[in-house]
């Protein structure tokens, strides 16, 4: 094997896949990429077993092959190397020579047959969709993904989608168990009603890739029984489902509430962010009173002080005191890109629904802590 | 740093003294105080019984056969602990300072108190006066420059003794005494050090630094200067232990007879569970680390430990952990004592679920607390204990009058 390819595009392509090479070491094939060259140029292909990622990148390729080798070290070799071009050679197939300007380097290679195939999907019944609709789902949602909960279905995202008059419904939610997300956007598709349960992992690094340029560039996404595909010109990612049923979120998601206050989402985030710089370490909890007209947060930490701040709201509800995890609703806010948010309520044990003004079709909810 | 003055308290058979006080028939018998009459071992035995070589830790059985008209008493543990609260606040009248060792023993930091009380000898006697005025008991007293020197001072005069280690006396007093003399240092410690010609305190403060670290790691230096009689452990009130106490909270409890019956085990794993899980919830805590500790019949004792995923403060919860470690511990022989413990503990239970069955269950436990601290431990529990609660049990050594200990 033998080519060369510009810095700044390999580099690409590994940044892409840091987030997804296995870090445990315990199969050692796992922390390498796989590396192949043909007359269409390079592909680089990453995977833990549970996502997979294969990205095609330009390159002048002067004799084909392929190699496997640490996908870190490659990284950080690539990140500091002074000239334009690099040089990648294979000689005898356990060792990968790159050079660049003045300096060499010699990488232990593992030969390419043990390197795991990434699952085939189906790629026929796709839908297509615009990647800023899918980045805005991802990111209103995966913040209340759990994290290696011992219910395993909450630590993915839960999608479904329907047909509907005017398109496909396509519904996320996320819940760790003490709040929820959930948001319904309708495309132009057409697909059968479906839903599946995608590692929380995987969205991480989708959201990443569509960040990383913030095209309008349309993606499109297929699923099969195991597993969910997501393709892009010249990238593919694969990703394995969870298996299980996901809870009945909507039984947690109010559906009428006896209170209901709209405040601005900066002053009220600034106040939750300032009032919480004394809450309880650990608990972070916030104290809400709403009454009259005036919404006051407050935080009591006996060892090191206590805070309160009132923003004026227009409201004539009954009044009530609840706490919550600030950081829970910080979470929400900073999700959230509309002026005004609305609060709704019922009591101090109940869960909390908040909501951008201009879309219902985004709800929050986060149950409330005992103060 | 002048040096403090630490004094240790140690009561003089405790548990058999208040039963002895309590009923006067028991005055000047041997007696011992037991977890159950016939069942459980000595927990403390009189003077009386001392004499016939009866022993705490001996068994009915030993404990008969060493003095065949022993008199057996069941522990009482809401007397013991009422005794000590008393206790307690007869030390606090002396210094603010009072550490509560266990049920028995505490130490007291009373330095500065001079000009109050006089010099430590007669403070000491002061001390032992009100104690014997208020409530016929009577104590050992240690007085040293610091708790190792203090407790060892207790232990060298039993009953009603009265020691004194100063400064000066220490590398005298520590010269041929035996290492397992010190508070700290148990049957294995004593057992390596001897394995290395290590016998006496003397022979443990000239030991090359170097090899008692490679044996013993960080311990090492710590063990040499024990072996001089140097001990910077500061006497820390129950206020202060509270927040150390955020380490882990666990219960056991010898059973009334051995058990092979993994069922039955599991039944007394539910009844230990509970009581850590309510003394979880009551301190705001729950932890993510579940300790199960066994006893075999022949003593041997050991734990093992699982990390559960998110931490839990429902019994139900511990026990479904404890029970799992269980299963996989092939039971070798009968289990005398059974222990349940949680640690890595957070404090975060003021975050309610948002699931509804999740919610139920922290609610039913809630529920149950607020019965429970109005009528008492176990008024309401689960059908499998039902048989469980009529009698009382064995109080714990680690035993506090005040704080999230008393569940």
């Amino acid at each position: 094997m033998k080519l060369k390819i510009k810095k700044e595009e390999i580099l690409k392509g590994l940044q892409r896949i840091q987030g997804v090479v296995e870090k445990k070491n315990t199969m050692p094939i796992l922390s390498n990429m796989l590396l192949t060259a043909d007359s269409n140029g390079v592909e680089i292909v990453a995977t833990d077993l549970e996502i997979g990622l294969r990205g095609r990148y330009s390159a002048e390729v002067e004799k084909p092959g392929s190699i496997t080798i640490s996908a870190k070290k490659m990284y950080e070799i690539v990140r500091e190397l002074p000239a334009e071009d690099i040089e990648i050679k294979v000689e005898d197939g356990n060792w990968a020579k790159i050079v660049s300007g003045q300096s060499h380097f010699k990488l232990v290679a593992l030969p390419k047959d043990e390197y795991p195939a990434l699952p085939e999907v189906a790629e026929e019944g796709m839908i297509a969709i615009e990647g800023e609709t899918l980045r805005e789902m991802i990111k209103k949602t995966l913040y209340s993904v759990g994290e290696n909960d011992a219910r395993y279905v909450l630590n993915g995202l839960f999608v479904h989608m329907t047909q509907g008059k005017n398109g496909l419904n396509i519904r996320m939610v996320g819940t760790d168990g003490h709040r929820l997300s959930m948001i319904d956007r309708v495309i132009d598709a057409k697909h059968k009603e479906e839903s599946m349960i995608i590692p929380k992992k995987a969205m991480l690094e989708l959201r990443r890739i569509l960040e990383e340029d913030s095209s309008k560039s349309e993606l499109r996404i297929g699923f099969s029984k195991n597993h969910a595909l997501f393709k892009r010109d010249g990238l593919v990612m694969v990703s394995k489902l969870i298996d299980g049923n996901y809870p009945n979120y909507l039984q947690v998601v109010p559906a009428k509430s006896t209170k209901k206050v709209v405040v601005s989402k900066d002053l009220f985030s600034h106040a939750v962010k300032r009032v919480s710089i004394l809450s309880k370490e650990k608990t972070n909890a916030v104290k809400m009173q709403l009454e009259k007209d005036s919404l006051v947060l407050s935080t009591n930490n006996p060892e090191v002080g206590e805070a309160s701040e009132e923003l004026a709201v227009d409201y004539k509800g009954e009044a009530i005191t609840i706490g919550f995890n600030s950081r829970y609703l910080m979470d929400v806010l900073s999700a959230m890109d509309r002026a005004n948010i609305a609060l709704e309520l019922n009591d101090a044990l109940s869960p909390c629904l908040i909501t951008e003004e201009g879309d219902e079709h985004y709800r929050c909810v986060v149950m409330p802590m005992r103060v | 740093m002048n040096p403090g003055t630490i004094l240790h308290i140690d009561m003089n058979a405790f548990f058999a003294s208040v039963e002895q006080r309590a009923d006067p028939t028991l005055r000047e018998k041997p007696i011992a105080v037991a977890g159950s009459k016939t069942r459980g071992v000595v927990l403390s035995p009189s003077y009386e019984a001392r004499a016939y070589g009866v022993k705490t830790g001996m068994t009915y059985g030993e404990a008969k056969k060493a003095c065949p008209h022993i008199i057996m008493v069941a522990a009482d543990s809401a007397k013991y602990s009422a005794a000590c609260e008393q206790l307690l606040g007869i030390w606090q009248e002396f210094t603010p300072l009072v550490e509560l060792f266990s049920i028995d023993e505490a130490f007291l930091d009373v330095t500065g108190c001079e000009a109050l009380f006089g010099d430590p000898v007669r403070m000491a006697l002061l001390i032992k006066e009100r104690i014997w005025e208020a409530m016929k008991l009577t104590c050992s007293i240690g007085i040293g420059p610091n708790k190792l020197l203090a407790k060892l001072g207790s232990d060298m005069q039993k009953p009603d003794g009265l020691v004194l280690i100063s400064s000066a006396d220490v590398a005298g007093v520590l010269e041929d005494l035996p290492v397992q003399q010190l508070c700290g240092i148990g049957p294995s410690l004593t057992k390596s050090l001897a394995a290395m010609g290590i016998g006496t305190c003397g022979e443990l403060a000239r030991a090359p630094l170097r090899q008692l670290t490679s044996r013993f790691g960080i311990l090492g230096e710590r063990l040499r200067d024990m072996g001089r009689g140097i001990d910077d452990g500061v006497v820390t009130t129950q206020q202060e232990q509270a927040d150390e106490m955020s380490r882990s909270m666990g219960h056991s409890m010898t059973l009334d007879e051995d058990c092979a019956n993994v069922e039955e085990i599991e039944r007394h794993i539910l009844q230990l569970a509970e009581k850590v899980a309510r003394r979880l919830r009551r301190g705001l805590y729950s932890g993510r680390t579940v300790t199960l500790t066994l006893r075999y019949a022949d003593f041997h004792t050991f734990s093992r430990q699982r990390r559960l995923q998110r931490a839990v403060n429902h019994g139900l919860d511990i026990h479904a952990a404890a029970v799992g470690i269980l299963h996989e511990i092939p039971l070798a022989q009968a289990v005398r004592l059974v222990g349940v413990s949680v640690s890595s503990l957070e404090r975060n239970v003021a975050q309610m679920p948002l699931f509804p069955h999740e919610r139920r269950k922290a609610f039913v436990a809630d529920a149950m607390d607020e019965i429970n601290d109005r009528y008492g431990s176990f008024t309401v529990t689960w059908g499998t204990l039902a048989e469980r609660h009529r009698h009382g049990r064995v109080i714990s050594p680690a035993w506090r009058p005040v704080g999230d200990r008393q569940y």
